[in-house]
Protein backbone atom coordinates (compact mmCIF):
# COMPACT_ATOMS: atom_id res chain seq x y z
CA UNK A 1 0.00 0.00 0.00
CA UNK A 2 1.55 3.32 -0.98
CA UNK A 3 1.99 5.66 1.94
CA UNK A 4 3.27 9.23 2.04
CA UNK A 5 4.29 10.42 5.46
CA UNK A 6 4.35 14.15 6.16
CA UNK A 7 5.54 15.96 9.26
CA UNK A 8 7.78 18.82 10.31
CA UNK A 9 9.88 16.89 12.83
CA UNK A 10 13.33 17.27 11.28
CA UNK A 11 14.24 19.88 8.78
CA UNK A 12 15.42 17.66 5.97
CA UNK A 13 13.99 14.25 6.85
CA UNK A 14 12.10 12.43 4.06
CA UNK A 15 8.75 13.08 5.74
CA UNK A 16 9.58 16.78 6.12
CA UNK A 17 10.67 16.90 2.49
CA UNK A 18 7.28 15.43 1.51
CA UNK A 19 5.65 18.34 3.32
CA UNK A 20 8.02 20.83 1.74
CA UNK A 21 6.99 19.58 -1.71
CA UNK A 22 3.54 21.13 -1.15
CA UNK A 23 5.10 24.43 -0.09
CA UNK A 24 7.23 24.55 -3.22
CA UNK A 25 4.09 23.90 -5.29
CA UNK A 26 2.42 26.86 -3.57
CA UNK A 27 5.55 28.97 -4.18
CA UNK A 28 5.22 28.14 -7.89
CA UNK A 29 1.57 29.24 -7.84
CA UNK A 30 2.66 32.39 -5.99
CA UNK A 31 5.16 33.09 -8.78
CA UNK A 32 2.41 32.66 -11.36
CA UNK A 33 0.19 35.08 -9.42
CA UNK A 34 3.09 37.55 -9.22
CA UNK A 35 3.53 37.41 -12.97
CA UNK A 36 -0.17 37.89 -13.73
CA UNK A 37 -0.60 40.74 -11.20
CA UNK A 38 -1.61 44.13 -12.64
CA UNK A 39 1.16 46.13 -14.33
CA UNK A 40 1.42 49.84 -15.01
CA UNK A 41 0.73 50.36 -18.69
CA UNK A 42 0.55 46.59 -19.10
CA UNK A 43 4.34 46.60 -19.60
CA UNK A 44 5.55 44.52 -16.67
CA UNK A 45 8.97 43.01 -16.14
CA UNK A 46 8.36 40.83 -13.11
CA UNK A 47 10.53 37.75 -12.79
CA UNK A 48 10.62 35.19 -9.98
CA UNK A 49 13.10 32.73 -8.58
CA UNK A 50 12.38 29.99 -6.05
CA UNK A 51 15.21 28.81 -3.81
CA UNK A 52 14.96 25.84 -1.46
CA UNK A 53 17.15 23.14 0.03
CA UNK A 54 19.64 22.98 2.88
CA UNK A 55 22.72 24.23 1.07
CA UNK A 56 20.86 26.88 -0.95
CA UNK A 57 19.02 28.34 2.03
CA UNK A 58 22.20 28.37 4.12
CA UNK A 59 24.00 30.27 1.39
CA UNK A 60 21.29 32.95 1.36
CA UNK A 61 21.25 33.12 5.18
CA UNK A 62 25.05 33.52 5.30
CA UNK A 63 24.92 36.36 2.78
CA UNK A 64 22.20 38.04 4.84
CA UNK A 65 24.34 37.75 7.97
CA UNK A 66 27.20 39.42 6.11
CA UNK A 67 24.88 42.35 5.26
CA UNK A 68 23.88 42.59 8.93
CA UNK A 69 27.24 44.22 9.66
CA UNK A 70 26.94 46.75 6.88
CA UNK A 71 25.56 49.45 9.17
CA UNK A 72 26.41 50.47 12.71
CA UNK A 73 22.84 50.18 13.79
CA UNK A 74 21.64 47.83 16.51
CA UNK A 75 18.15 47.45 15.02
CA UNK A 76 19.55 46.73 11.55
CA UNK A 77 22.02 44.16 12.94
CA UNK A 78 19.48 42.27 15.05
CA UNK A 79 16.85 42.39 12.32
CA UNK A 80 19.12 40.93 9.66
CA UNK A 81 20.46 38.27 12.04
CA UNK A 82 16.92 37.29 13.09
CA UNK A 83 15.70 37.15 9.52
CA UNK A 84 18.67 34.98 8.55
CA UNK A 85 17.35 32.46 11.09
CA UNK A 86 13.95 32.65 9.39
CA UNK A 87 15.60 31.97 6.04
CA UNK A 88 16.97 28.71 7.48
CA UNK A 89 13.59 27.90 9.07
CA UNK A 90 11.62 28.54 5.87
CA UNK A 91 10.55 25.78 3.51
CA UNK A 92 11.14 27.85 0.38
CA UNK A 93 12.25 31.35 -0.60
CA UNK A 94 10.50 33.21 -3.39
CA UNK A 95 12.29 36.17 -4.95
CA UNK A 96 10.18 38.62 -6.93
CA UNK A 97 12.24 40.98 -9.06
CA UNK A 98 11.63 43.43 -11.87
CA UNK A 99 13.97 43.40 -14.88
CA UNK A 100 12.36 46.53 -16.27
CA UNK A 101 13.22 48.69 -13.27
CA UNK A 102 16.31 50.39 -14.80
CA UNK A 103 14.31 51.61 -17.75
CA UNK A 104 11.78 54.42 -17.16
CA UNK A 105 8.27 53.48 -18.20
CA UNK A 106 8.22 56.59 -20.37
CA UNK A 107 4.79 57.79 -19.32
CA UNK A 108 6.13 60.66 -17.23
CA UNK A 109 4.03 59.71 -14.21
CA UNK A 110 6.25 61.58 -11.76
CA UNK A 111 6.45 58.89 -9.09
CA UNK A 112 10.27 58.71 -9.14
CA UNK A 113 11.06 62.39 -9.26
CA UNK A 114 7.99 64.59 -9.58
CA UNK A 115 8.13 67.38 -12.17
CA UNK A 116 11.39 66.06 -13.65
CA UNK A 117 9.36 63.03 -14.77
CA UNK A 118 11.36 60.22 -16.43
CA UNK A 119 14.22 62.70 -16.73
CA UNK A 120 14.84 62.21 -13.00
CA UNK A 121 16.11 58.68 -13.65
CA UNK A 122 17.64 59.42 -17.06
CA UNK A 123 19.69 62.38 -15.73
CA UNK A 124 21.19 60.24 -13.01
CA UNK A 125 22.14 57.30 -15.20
CA UNK A 126 24.36 56.58 -18.15
CA UNK A 127 22.02 57.11 -21.07
CA UNK A 128 22.47 56.34 -24.76
CA UNK A 129 20.44 57.53 -27.68
CA UNK A 130 18.65 60.01 -25.39
CA UNK A 131 16.53 57.48 -23.50
CA UNK A 132 18.20 54.04 -23.37
CA UNK A 133 19.78 53.34 -19.97
CA UNK A 134 23.15 51.64 -20.47
CA UNK A 135 23.72 49.85 -17.21
CA UNK A 136 26.75 47.91 -18.45
CA UNK A 137 28.87 51.03 -18.92
CA UNK A 138 28.23 52.51 -15.49
CA UNK A 139 31.17 52.31 -13.10
CA UNK A 140 30.85 49.08 -11.11
CA UNK A 141 32.54 50.65 -8.06
CA UNK A 142 29.64 53.04 -7.72
CA UNK A 143 27.14 50.16 -7.87
CA UNK A 144 29.04 48.25 -5.21
CA UNK A 145 28.55 51.04 -2.66
CA UNK A 146 24.78 50.86 -2.87
CA UNK A 147 22.49 48.09 -1.66
CA UNK A 148 20.22 48.76 -4.63
CA UNK A 149 21.51 50.44 -7.75
CA UNK A 150 18.97 53.29 -7.95
CA UNK A 151 17.40 55.49 -9.10
CA UNK A 152 14.90 53.16 -10.72
CA UNK A 153 11.58 53.51 -12.45
CA UNK A 154 9.35 53.74 -9.39
CA UNK A 155 6.35 52.52 -11.35
CA UNK A 156 8.29 49.33 -12.04
CA UNK A 157 8.97 49.18 -8.30
CA UNK A 158 5.22 49.62 -7.75
CA UNK A 159 4.54 46.79 -10.18
CA UNK A 160 6.77 44.62 -8.03
CA UNK A 161 4.54 45.56 -5.09
CA UNK A 162 1.44 44.44 -7.00
CA UNK A 163 3.23 41.17 -7.76
CA UNK A 164 4.19 40.65 -4.12
CA UNK A 165 0.62 41.40 -2.99
CA UNK A 166 -0.84 38.79 -5.33
CA UNK A 167 1.81 36.22 -4.37
CA UNK A 168 1.06 36.73 -0.68
CA UNK A 169 -2.68 36.32 -1.26
CA UNK A 170 -2.09 32.97 -2.96
CA UNK A 171 0.01 31.86 0.01
CA UNK A 172 -2.62 32.93 2.55
CA UNK A 173 -5.44 31.31 0.58
CA UNK A 174 -3.52 28.05 0.63
CA UNK A 175 -2.99 28.42 4.39
CA UNK A 176 0.75 28.61 3.96
CA UNK A 177 2.69 31.17 6.00
CA UNK A 178 4.48 33.83 3.98
CA UNK A 179 6.27 37.05 4.83
CA UNK A 180 7.83 39.65 2.50
CA UNK A 181 11.22 40.95 3.60
CA UNK A 182 13.40 43.91 2.72
CA UNK A 183 16.52 42.08 3.96
CA UNK A 184 15.84 39.06 1.76
CA UNK A 185 15.32 41.35 -1.22
CA UNK A 186 18.66 43.11 -0.88
CA UNK A 187 20.38 39.78 -0.16
CA UNK A 188 18.86 38.49 -3.40
CA UNK A 189 20.30 41.48 -5.24
CA UNK A 190 23.75 40.84 -3.73
CA UNK A 191 23.61 37.14 -4.69
CA UNK A 192 22.43 37.91 -8.22
CA UNK A 193 19.14 36.07 -7.85
CA UNK A 194 16.47 37.13 -10.37
CA UNK A 195 19.65 37.92 -12.24
CA UNK A 196 18.30 40.67 -14.48
CA UNK A 197 16.53 42.60 -11.72
CA UNK A 198 18.04 45.55 -9.82
CA UNK A 199 15.15 45.50 -7.37
CA UNK A 200 13.91 42.41 -5.53
CA UNK A 201 11.48 41.64 -2.72
CA UNK A 202 12.10 38.31 -1.01
CA UNK A 203 9.26 36.23 0.41
CA UNK A 204 9.75 33.46 2.94
CA UNK A 205 7.28 30.61 2.65
CA UNK A 206 6.66 27.84 5.15
CA UNK A 207 4.00 25.37 6.25
CA UNK A 208 4.92 24.36 9.77
CA UNK A 209 2.89 23.77 12.90
CA UNK A 210 4.30 26.98 14.31
CA UNK A 211 4.63 29.92 11.95
CA UNK A 212 8.42 30.45 12.01
CA UNK A 213 8.18 34.13 11.02
CA UNK A 214 6.35 35.56 14.04
CA UNK A 215 6.63 35.69 17.84
CA UNK A 216 10.34 36.38 17.97
CA UNK A 217 12.42 36.78 21.11
CA UNK A 218 15.41 39.14 21.49
CA UNK A 219 18.69 37.69 20.20
CA UNK A 220 16.70 35.37 17.96
CA UNK A 221 19.88 34.36 16.18
CA UNK A 222 20.91 32.72 19.48
CA UNK A 223 17.53 31.82 20.97
CA UNK A 224 15.86 29.99 18.12
CA UNK A 225 14.42 26.47 17.81
CA UNK A 226 17.44 24.97 16.08
CA UNK A 227 19.94 26.45 18.53
CA UNK A 228 17.84 25.47 21.54
CA UNK A 229 17.59 21.96 20.13
CA UNK A 230 21.34 21.72 19.57
CA UNK A 231 22.16 23.23 22.94
CA UNK A 232 19.67 20.93 24.68
CA UNK A 233 21.19 17.95 22.92
CA UNK A 234 24.68 19.00 23.99
CA UNK A 235 23.58 19.51 27.60
CA UNK A 236 21.84 16.13 27.66
CA UNK A 237 24.93 14.44 26.29
CA UNK A 238 27.13 16.16 28.85
CA UNK A 239 24.72 15.07 31.62
CA UNK A 240 24.97 11.43 30.49
CA UNK A 241 28.64 11.47 31.32
CA UNK A 242 28.16 12.52 34.92
CA UNK A 243 26.18 9.46 36.06
CA UNK A 244 25.41 6.23 34.24
CA UNK A 245 24.87 2.50 34.81
CA UNK A 246 25.52 -0.91 33.22
CA UNK A 247 22.10 -1.48 31.62
CA UNK A 248 22.88 -5.16 30.89
CA UNK A 249 23.36 -6.24 34.51
CA UNK A 250 21.34 -3.93 36.79
CA UNK A 251 18.69 -1.19 36.87
CA UNK A 252 18.70 1.73 39.36
CA UNK A 253 16.33 1.09 42.29
CA UNK A 254 13.46 3.36 43.23
CA UNK A 255 14.16 5.42 46.35
CA UNK A 256 11.88 4.42 49.27
CA UNK B 1 -44.04 37.40 -0.31
CA UNK B 2 -41.32 40.03 0.10
CA UNK B 3 -39.19 40.60 -2.97
CA UNK B 4 -35.87 42.40 -3.10
CA UNK B 5 -35.31 43.97 -6.51
CA UNK B 6 -31.61 43.75 -7.39
CA UNK B 7 -31.39 47.32 -8.61
CA UNK B 8 -32.57 48.62 -5.26
CA UNK B 9 -29.66 47.23 -3.28
CA UNK B 10 -26.75 47.19 -5.79
CA UNK B 11 -25.41 50.54 -4.56
CA UNK B 12 -25.64 49.51 -0.88
CA UNK B 13 -23.96 46.23 -1.62
CA UNK B 14 -21.16 47.97 -3.54
CA UNK B 15 -20.58 50.19 -0.53
CA UNK B 16 -20.54 47.19 1.75
CA UNK B 17 -17.86 45.52 -0.41
CA UNK B 18 -16.01 48.87 -0.59
CA UNK B 19 -15.80 48.85 3.19
CA UNK B 20 -14.36 45.34 3.12
CA UNK B 21 -11.86 46.50 0.52
CA UNK B 22 -10.79 49.42 2.72
CA UNK B 23 -10.23 47.06 5.63
CA UNK B 24 -8.35 44.65 3.36
CA UNK B 25 -6.13 47.47 2.09
CA UNK B 26 -5.56 48.81 5.59
CA UNK B 27 -4.56 45.42 6.95
CA UNK B 28 -2.63 44.19 3.92
CA UNK B 29 0.80 42.70 4.59
CA UNK B 30 3.76 45.08 4.43
CA UNK B 31 7.47 44.81 3.92
CA UNK B 32 8.32 47.68 6.27
CA UNK B 33 5.40 47.54 8.74
CA UNK B 34 5.82 51.32 8.90
CA UNK B 35 3.73 52.58 5.99
CA UNK B 36 0.51 54.26 7.01
CA UNK B 37 -2.19 53.41 4.52
CA UNK B 38 -5.28 55.58 4.36
CA UNK B 39 -8.52 54.75 2.61
CA UNK B 40 -11.71 56.48 1.57
CA UNK B 41 -14.82 55.70 -0.45
CA UNK B 42 -16.16 58.25 -2.92
CA UNK B 43 -19.60 57.86 -4.50
CA UNK B 44 -22.60 59.86 -5.59
CA UNK B 45 -23.12 62.35 -8.37
CA UNK B 46 -21.92 65.44 -6.52
CA UNK B 47 -18.65 63.91 -5.40
CA UNK B 48 -17.87 62.33 -8.77
CA UNK B 49 -18.71 65.35 -10.91
CA UNK B 50 -15.35 67.16 -10.31
CA UNK B 51 -13.54 63.92 -11.29
CA UNK B 52 -15.34 63.87 -14.64
CA UNK B 53 -14.60 67.53 -15.32
CA UNK B 54 -10.88 67.20 -14.55
CA UNK B 55 -10.55 63.97 -16.52
CA UNK B 56 -12.36 65.54 -19.48
CA UNK B 57 -9.97 68.48 -19.36
CA UNK B 58 -6.92 66.19 -19.31
CA UNK B 59 -8.57 64.01 -21.93
CA UNK B 60 -8.36 66.87 -24.37
CA UNK B 61 -4.61 66.34 -24.36
CA UNK B 62 -4.22 62.68 -23.49
CA UNK B 63 -6.35 60.21 -25.37
CA UNK B 64 -6.13 57.43 -22.76
CA UNK B 65 -7.81 59.63 -20.16
CA UNK B 66 -10.78 60.33 -22.42
CA UNK B 67 -12.06 56.80 -21.83
CA UNK B 68 -12.02 57.27 -18.07
CA UNK B 69 -13.92 60.56 -18.37
CA UNK B 70 -16.52 59.12 -20.78
CA UNK B 71 -17.16 56.08 -18.62
CA UNK B 72 -17.45 58.02 -15.40
CA UNK B 73 -19.78 60.51 -17.09
CA UNK B 74 -22.01 57.61 -18.13
CA UNK B 75 -22.07 56.41 -14.53
CA UNK B 76 -23.32 59.80 -13.38
CA UNK B 77 -25.75 60.42 -16.25
CA UNK B 78 -27.40 57.01 -15.94
CA UNK B 79 -27.19 56.94 -12.10
CA UNK B 80 -25.50 53.54 -12.22
CA UNK B 81 -24.42 51.82 -9.00
CA UNK B 82 -20.78 52.79 -8.54
CA UNK B 83 -18.16 53.44 -5.87
CA UNK B 84 -14.56 54.60 -5.98
CA UNK B 85 -12.15 53.30 -3.36
CA UNK B 86 -9.09 55.44 -2.67
CA UNK B 87 -5.94 53.97 -1.18
CA UNK B 88 -3.23 56.43 -0.26
CA UNK B 89 0.15 56.49 1.42
CA UNK B 90 2.82 58.99 2.32
CA UNK B 91 5.49 57.85 -0.12
CA UNK B 92 7.57 61.03 -0.23
CA UNK B 93 9.16 60.63 3.17
CA UNK B 94 11.21 57.78 4.60
CA UNK B 95 11.40 56.92 8.29
CA UNK B 96 13.10 53.61 7.47
CA UNK B 97 16.81 54.40 7.63
CA UNK B 98 17.56 51.49 5.23
CA UNK B 99 19.89 53.69 3.14
CA UNK B 100 19.34 51.23 0.28
CA UNK B 101 19.63 53.83 -2.56
CA UNK B 102 16.76 52.38 -4.60
CA UNK B 103 15.40 55.94 -4.85
CA UNK B 104 18.72 57.14 -6.22
CA UNK B 105 19.90 59.00 -3.11
CA UNK B 106 22.75 57.73 -0.96
CA UNK B 107 20.75 57.69 2.26
CA UNK B 108 17.24 58.12 3.59
CA UNK B 109 18.32 61.41 5.19
CA UNK B 110 19.51 62.74 1.82
CA UNK B 111 16.23 61.60 0.24
CA UNK B 112 14.20 63.37 2.93
CA UNK B 113 16.23 66.56 2.56
CA UNK B 114 15.50 66.55 -1.18
CA UNK B 115 11.80 65.70 -1.01
CA UNK B 116 11.19 68.36 1.64
CA UNK B 117 11.47 71.00 -1.08
CA UNK B 118 11.00 69.05 -4.29
CA UNK B 119 8.05 66.69 -3.75
CA UNK B 120 5.58 67.47 -6.53
CA UNK B 121 3.38 66.04 -9.25
CA UNK B 122 5.05 64.86 -12.40
CA UNK B 123 2.12 63.38 -14.28
CA UNK B 124 -0.54 61.68 -12.21
CA UNK B 125 1.82 60.85 -9.36
CA UNK B 126 4.04 62.74 -6.94
CA UNK B 127 7.72 62.10 -6.53
CA UNK B 128 10.42 61.40 -5.54
CA UNK B 129 9.18 58.35 -3.64
CA UNK B 130 10.68 55.84 -1.24
CA UNK B 131 10.67 52.51 -3.09
CA UNK B 132 9.77 50.49 0.01
CA UNK B 133 6.85 52.79 0.85
CA UNK B 134 5.73 52.37 -2.76
CA UNK B 135 6.00 48.58 -2.39
CA UNK B 136 3.73 48.65 0.70
CA UNK B 137 1.29 51.02 -0.98
CA UNK B 138 1.20 48.80 -4.08
CA UNK B 139 0.62 45.66 -2.00
CA UNK B 140 -2.38 47.38 -0.38
CA UNK B 141 -3.67 48.51 -3.74
CA UNK B 142 -3.24 44.99 -5.16
CA UNK B 143 -4.91 43.28 -2.19
CA UNK B 144 -7.81 45.73 -2.49
CA UNK B 145 -8.19 44.93 -6.19
CA UNK B 146 -8.10 41.22 -5.43
CA UNK B 147 -10.94 41.60 -2.92
CA UNK B 148 -13.07 43.38 -5.55
CA UNK B 149 -12.20 40.66 -8.07
CA UNK B 150 -13.14 37.92 -5.59
CA UNK B 151 -16.60 39.48 -5.35
CA UNK B 152 -16.97 39.26 -9.14
CA UNK B 153 -17.38 43.02 -9.38
CA UNK B 154 -16.43 45.07 -12.43
CA UNK B 155 -13.26 46.79 -11.28
CA UNK B 156 -10.04 48.38 -12.41
CA UNK B 157 -7.06 50.01 -10.72
CA UNK B 158 -6.82 53.60 -11.97
CA UNK B 159 -3.82 55.88 -11.64
CA UNK B 160 -5.82 58.63 -13.32
CA UNK B 161 -8.67 58.62 -10.79
CA UNK B 162 -6.19 58.33 -7.93
CA UNK B 163 -4.13 61.27 -9.20
CA UNK B 164 -7.32 63.30 -9.69
CA UNK B 165 -8.40 62.47 -6.14
CA UNK B 166 -5.05 63.76 -4.88
CA UNK B 167 -5.48 67.00 -6.83
CA UNK B 168 -9.00 67.38 -5.44
CA UNK B 169 -7.58 67.18 -1.94
CA UNK B 170 -8.80 63.77 -0.80
CA UNK B 171 -6.64 62.01 1.82
CA UNK B 172 -4.55 65.14 2.38
CA UNK B 173 -1.86 63.36 4.40
CA UNK B 174 -1.04 61.05 1.51
CA UNK B 175 1.43 61.90 -1.24
CA UNK B 176 0.06 59.36 -3.70
CA UNK B 177 -3.39 57.88 -4.05
CA UNK B 178 -4.42 54.80 -5.97
CA UNK B 179 -8.03 54.34 -6.98
CA UNK B 180 -10.14 51.25 -7.59
CA UNK B 181 -13.46 51.53 -9.35
CA UNK B 182 -16.25 49.25 -8.14
CA UNK B 183 -18.97 48.85 -10.68
CA UNK B 184 -20.78 50.29 -12.44
CA UNK B 185 -23.41 47.59 -12.51
CA UNK B 186 -25.53 47.90 -15.58
CA UNK B 187 -27.89 45.59 -17.39
CA UNK B 188 -26.06 46.03 -20.68
CA UNK B 189 -22.51 45.36 -19.62
CA UNK B 190 -22.53 42.82 -16.87
CA UNK B 191 -19.19 41.14 -17.13
CA UNK B 192 -16.18 42.19 -15.13
CA UNK B 193 -13.86 43.16 -17.96
CA UNK B 194 -16.02 45.02 -20.36
CA UNK B 195 -16.76 48.34 -18.74
CA UNK B 196 -13.29 49.60 -17.89
CA UNK B 197 -11.27 47.56 -20.36
CA UNK B 198 -12.49 47.19 -23.91
CA UNK B 199 -14.19 50.54 -23.63
CA UNK B 200 -16.83 52.10 -25.81
CA UNK B 201 -15.19 55.51 -25.72
CA UNK B 202 -13.87 56.15 -29.18
CA UNK B 203 -17.04 54.87 -30.74
CA UNK B 204 -19.19 57.48 -32.47
CA UNK B 205 -16.31 58.48 -34.71
CA UNK B 206 -14.26 59.89 -31.86
CA UNK B 207 -11.36 57.70 -32.88
CA UNK B 208 -10.60 57.29 -36.52
CA UNK B 209 -8.33 54.72 -38.10
CA UNK B 210 -5.88 57.56 -38.65
CA UNK B 211 -5.79 58.19 -34.87
CA UNK B 212 -4.82 54.58 -34.23
CA UNK B 213 -2.19 54.68 -36.96
CA UNK B 214 -0.77 57.99 -35.73
CA UNK B 215 -0.59 56.60 -32.19
CA UNK B 216 1.50 53.61 -33.25
CA UNK B 217 3.85 55.39 -35.62
CA UNK B 218 4.23 58.13 -33.01
CA UNK B 219 5.62 55.56 -30.58
CA UNK B 220 7.37 53.32 -33.10
CA UNK B 221 8.18 55.65 -36.01
CA UNK B 222 9.84 53.10 -38.27
CA UNK B 223 7.37 50.29 -37.74
CA UNK B 224 5.51 49.24 -40.86
CA UNK B 225 6.64 52.27 -42.80
CA UNK B 226 10.42 51.99 -43.17
CA UNK B 227 12.92 49.27 -43.99
CA UNK B 228 16.71 49.08 -43.91
CA UNK B 229 18.42 49.79 -47.20
CA UNK B 230 21.76 48.33 -48.28
CA UNK B 231 24.39 50.75 -46.99
CA UNK B 232 22.17 53.74 -47.49
CA UNK B 233 19.59 55.53 -45.35
CA UNK B 234 16.55 53.46 -44.55
CA UNK B 235 13.95 53.66 -47.22
CA UNK B 236 10.40 54.69 -46.53
CA UNK B 237 7.75 52.24 -47.58
CA UNK B 238 5.11 54.85 -47.01
CA UNK B 239 4.94 58.24 -48.72
CA UNK B 240 7.92 60.39 -49.66
CA UNK B 241 7.17 63.05 -47.07
CA UNK B 242 6.65 60.59 -44.22
CA UNK B 243 9.63 61.66 -42.13
CA UNK B 244 8.80 65.33 -42.34
CA UNK B 245 5.09 64.91 -41.81
CA UNK B 246 4.28 66.87 -38.67
CA UNK B 247 1.49 64.49 -37.76
CA UNK B 248 3.95 61.77 -36.90
CA UNK B 249 6.85 63.58 -35.27
CA UNK B 250 6.93 66.27 -32.61
CA UNK B 251 9.02 67.07 -29.57
CA UNK B 252 8.32 68.31 -26.06
CA UNK B 253 9.34 71.84 -26.87
CA UNK B 254 6.44 72.21 -29.29
CA UNK B 255 4.86 75.55 -28.29
CA UNK B 256 1.50 74.45 -29.65
CA UNK B 257 1.41 71.44 -27.31
CA UNK B 258 2.70 73.50 -24.40
CA UNK B 259 -0.04 76.04 -24.97
CA UNK B 260 -2.66 73.28 -25.10
CA UNK B 261 -1.41 71.84 -21.81
CA UNK B 262 -1.28 75.29 -20.23
CA UNK B 263 -4.93 75.78 -21.15
CA UNK B 264 -5.85 72.38 -19.71
CA UNK B 265 -4.07 73.23 -16.46
CA UNK B 266 -5.90 76.56 -16.28
CA UNK B 267 -9.16 74.70 -16.86
CA UNK B 268 -8.36 72.24 -14.05
CA UNK B 269 -7.70 75.14 -11.69
CA UNK B 270 -10.97 76.74 -12.72
CA UNK B 271 -12.82 73.47 -12.00
CA UNK B 272 -11.13 73.23 -8.61
CA UNK B 273 -12.16 76.79 -7.75
CA UNK B 274 -15.72 76.10 -8.90
CA UNK B 275 -15.97 73.15 -6.52
CA UNK B 276 -14.37 75.07 -3.69
CA UNK B 277 -11.17 73.00 -3.64
CA UNK B 278 -8.21 75.09 -2.80
CA UNK B 279 -5.49 72.45 -2.83
CA UNK B 280 -4.58 72.62 -6.49
CA UNK B 281 -1.65 70.71 -7.96
CA UNK B 282 -0.02 70.88 -11.34
CA UNK B 283 -0.78 67.59 -13.06
CA UNK B 284 0.46 68.37 -16.53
Amino acid sequence: MPSVKLNDKWRYSPSSENRREGVVQVARLMANAAITAPKAGGVGGVECEIVYGEEEQNRVANAMEALAHRKRDQLWLKRFLAEAVMVRDADALLFVGNYHAYEPLGEGCGLCGGPERCGFVLKRRKVKYRSVVDIKEEAPSEQGKKLINGPLCTWAVGDTGFAVGSALLIAYRNFVDAVPLFSLGVTGVKLGLCSESPFIVGILVAAKQKNPFVDLVPDYHVLNEMNVLQKGMADFRAARFSIWYDYRNWYPKEKK
Amino acid sequence: MPVLEGREFYQDELLSVSRQICIGAQTAPQVTNKTEIETAIVYGKDELQPFVEILEAIGEGIWAIRGEADNLKKVIDQSLPFALVLIGARTGRSDLNYDCSACGFRSCAEFNRYTKNHLAFGGMSKGPSCSWKVIDWSISWDVASAIAFSHNLPTRAHTSLGGTAAVLGYLPDCDNIGAISLGPISAKKGRVWEYWYSRDSGKDEKATQEDFFANYVGALPSFWVAGPALGDRSYVKHTEDFQTDARHFSHHGDPEVQEKYRKIQAKIEEILRKHGRTKAGNML
